[in-house]
């Protein structure tokens, strides 16, 4: 049979489907955004809307069932002055001469930098009023992670997260960093240790806190004859605070350093071999390499995978859930965990009011992320 | 130089000198010994019997401990139901939100890059209107699951209020933007005709950036800390 359509045909088709072409290419623009925003509006605007009158309400029994009563900032009152503050905020001991030593650091740190930009060529209006608002929040965090972890004092669940974020991501980036390095080398047996270093990240969160929970065991566990031979077999180290953020801290970068090998291995091995052997034939040392060529042209990649890790980081919640169960007492409870403890005692208002909180600051340490090191990263590059 | 081989004219920077490998090798398999042991300890405990589980550290299968299928016997014959539905969840939710993530992401990414978007008022309009109902569903929602009258009536108020709120906020903001919309174009004036007005105030770079809109600005940010997107954050 034949496909072949005469001219006439074929300009009466041609002069049905323009209208329709043109009508299509009209639409198109909204038919390709619409879905993601109709998805946005139902399952980020609805919930933060809905998590935000839950933050300002309190759930009340009462005959028939329950009720949400409005109570302002009631809940979020409580956090920072009130009852929960001791849990959210921790508990200041008096400061220590190191204490004072480390705040006097930062603090000089930060009026040095407000002073570069303030006097320096680029400065904005825009930009000193968000340094200067930034310098206020982080100097704040400053205080009251000083006054809780380097004195007698106890630090609440925010810091605790902060914690557990520095470490994480700092250390994760270290590992991830060197073992991207140690791949890219052309090693016999280097797919083999590509495919191995990936595997933690295929385990579900809770199985490694299970995993962990187990290794953490000083009596049972298969590090038994590595404690037994230091004598500290009847020592249960995720009952002390610090042993305790460290076994959860230990079962994170397990599992998520190879979150940031493979990313910074796809970075270093896109890279251009010309610029590396340029400065190779010129002398240039194995570090000078790394210093000059590598690192400059793996930072848009390196700032963006940090930028996602202490997004991650911020909502951990299953380690220290399954591990420790926030114990001993609250001490490696997370934001989230502390929501989502405050929420099984059904103070649904208070455990918004946390979430809320924890947007907040995550919120703050991405845009003064951003706008500190991802612009200056991206401009080196 | 350790990395660097001549090989017939040219230059490798890819060959790696005997002590040089020797040292990654060592990091190397540390690490694989850092990720496989966990695992191993993981796959042993599989076939261990609750008995030998809390017994003490046996690591050697059939030399310290006789291994057994009863752990997935229970898992796979017991539980069954129990086993296979969470596997089948998991399956069905993991498969369909990747699926519909990757479309519209995909199609959102390449309409934001060939397609130019002005946000007009019908955008807006639309926004605001949209936001509005959210809230009203919310507290609908809300004074549903309570099943309480009294609830429905006092929510059902807060709604109005709230919707009211959103909306005067966004015509605000929308008033907000066409006053600045008709500064900014007499100062662009000014600036082409070299008029000197308040050249200290003005930020110099503050010619290349757009008045932004502070509603939708203010929720496209907080969404994007939500996400962890970083789009839209202000520079």
């Amino acid at each position: 049979m034949s496909l072949h359509a005469s001219p006439r045909a074929l300009r009466t088709a041609a002069a049905w489907w323009r209208p329709v072409a043109s009508r299509l290419d009209r639409v198109a623009s909204g038919v390709f955004i619409l879905p993601a925003v109709v998805v946005i509006l139902a399952f980020s605007i609805f919930p933060l809307l809905t998590s935000l009158y839950v933050s300002l309400s309190r759930l009340g029994f009462s005959q028939g069932g329950v009720e949400l009563k409005f109570v302002g900032f009631d809940n979020y009152r409580k956090l920072l002055f009130g009852i929960d503050r001791p849990h959210f905020l921790g508990v200041a001991g008096p400061l220590t001469p190191i204490g004072i030593a480390v705040l006097l650091a930062i603090y000089g740190l930060f009026a040095y930098l407000l002073y570069r930009y303030a006097f320096g060529p680029n400065r904005t209006l825009g930009g000193l009023i968000g340094r200067l608002l930034a310098t206020a929040i982080a100097g704040t965090l400053v205080w009251l992670i000083v006054n809780t972890i380097l004195t007698s004092g106890r630090p609440g669940t925010l810091v605790v997260t902060i914690v557990y974020v520095s470490v994480d991501v700092a250390v994760q980036y270290l590992l991830g960093l060197g073992l991207a390095l140690l791949v890219v080398q052309h090693l016999p047996g280097r797919r083999f240790f590509r495919v191995v270093f990936l595997l933690p990240m295929m385990i579900t969160p809770v199985g490694v806190a299970y995993l962990f929970r187990m290794l953490a065991d000083t009596s049972k566990g298969p590090l038994y004859p590595l404690w037994a031979h230091f004598g500290l077999t009847d020592v249960s180290w995720v009952t002390n605070p610090w042993g305790a953020r460290l076994a959860v801290m230990i079962g994170d970068i397990w599992q998520w350093t190879p979150f940031i090998f493979i990313v910074l291995l796809a970075a270093i091995e896109t890279l251009p071999h010309e610029l590396t052997e340029a400065a190779v034939v010129d002398g240039a040392t194995r570090l000078q390499v790394f210093w000059r060529i590598t690192f400059p042209q793996i930072l848009p990649a390196t700032t963006t995978v940090v930028l996602i890790r202490i997004i991650e980081g911020f909502k951990i919640v299953d380690l220290p859930n399954v591990l420790t169960n926030g114990g001993p007492g609250t001490a490696t409870e997370s934001l989230t965990l502390h929501a989502y403890t405050i929420w099984r005692a059904l103070d649904i208002g208070g455990s918004a009011a946390v979430a809320y909180m924890l947007l907040i600051v995550v919120t703050f340490v991405g845009i003064a992320y951003v706008n500190l090191f991802r612009g200056r990263a991206t401009a080196a590059a | 130089m350790a990395i660097i081989r001549r090989r017939r004219g040219s230059v490798s920077t890819t060959t790696v000198t005997i002590p040089a490998m020797t040292l990654s090798y060592i990091a190397l398999f540390a690490w694989t010994f850092v990720v496989l042991f966990p695992l191993y300890w993981l796959a042993i405990t599989a076939f261990k019997t609750p008995l030998d589980v809390n017994g003490g550290p046996f690591c050697i299968p059939w030399r310290d401990f006789q291994p057994t299928l009863d752990s997935w016997h229970y898992i796979f014959f017991d539980l069954r139901e129990d086993t296979f539905r969470p596997y089948l969840n998991t399956l069905v939710v993991g498969l369909t939100s990747t699926a519909i993530t990757v479309l519209l992401g995909s199609m959102a990414a390449y309409a934001l890059v060939r397609m130019r978007y002005r946000v007009g008022f019908g955008a807006i309009g639309s926004f605001v209107v949209a936001v509005a109902i959210a809230v009203v569903l919310l507290i609908g929602a809300a004074a549903d699951q309570t099943g309480i009258e009294k609830s429905l009536r006092a929510s059902s108020k807060r709604a109005r209020q709230l919707s009211l709120f959103t909306i005067g906020c966004s015509v605000l903001s929308l008033r907000i933007r066409i006053s600045f919309n008709s500064v900014w174009r007499q100062f662009k004036r000014l600036r082409r005709e070299n008029a000197a007005l308040f050249p200290k105030i003005v930020p110099p770079r503050s010619s290349n950036r757009n008045v932004t809109l502070p509603l939708p600005h203010g929720l496209f940010c907080t969404d994007c800390g939500w996400n962890g997107d970083q789009y839209g954050w202000p520079r």
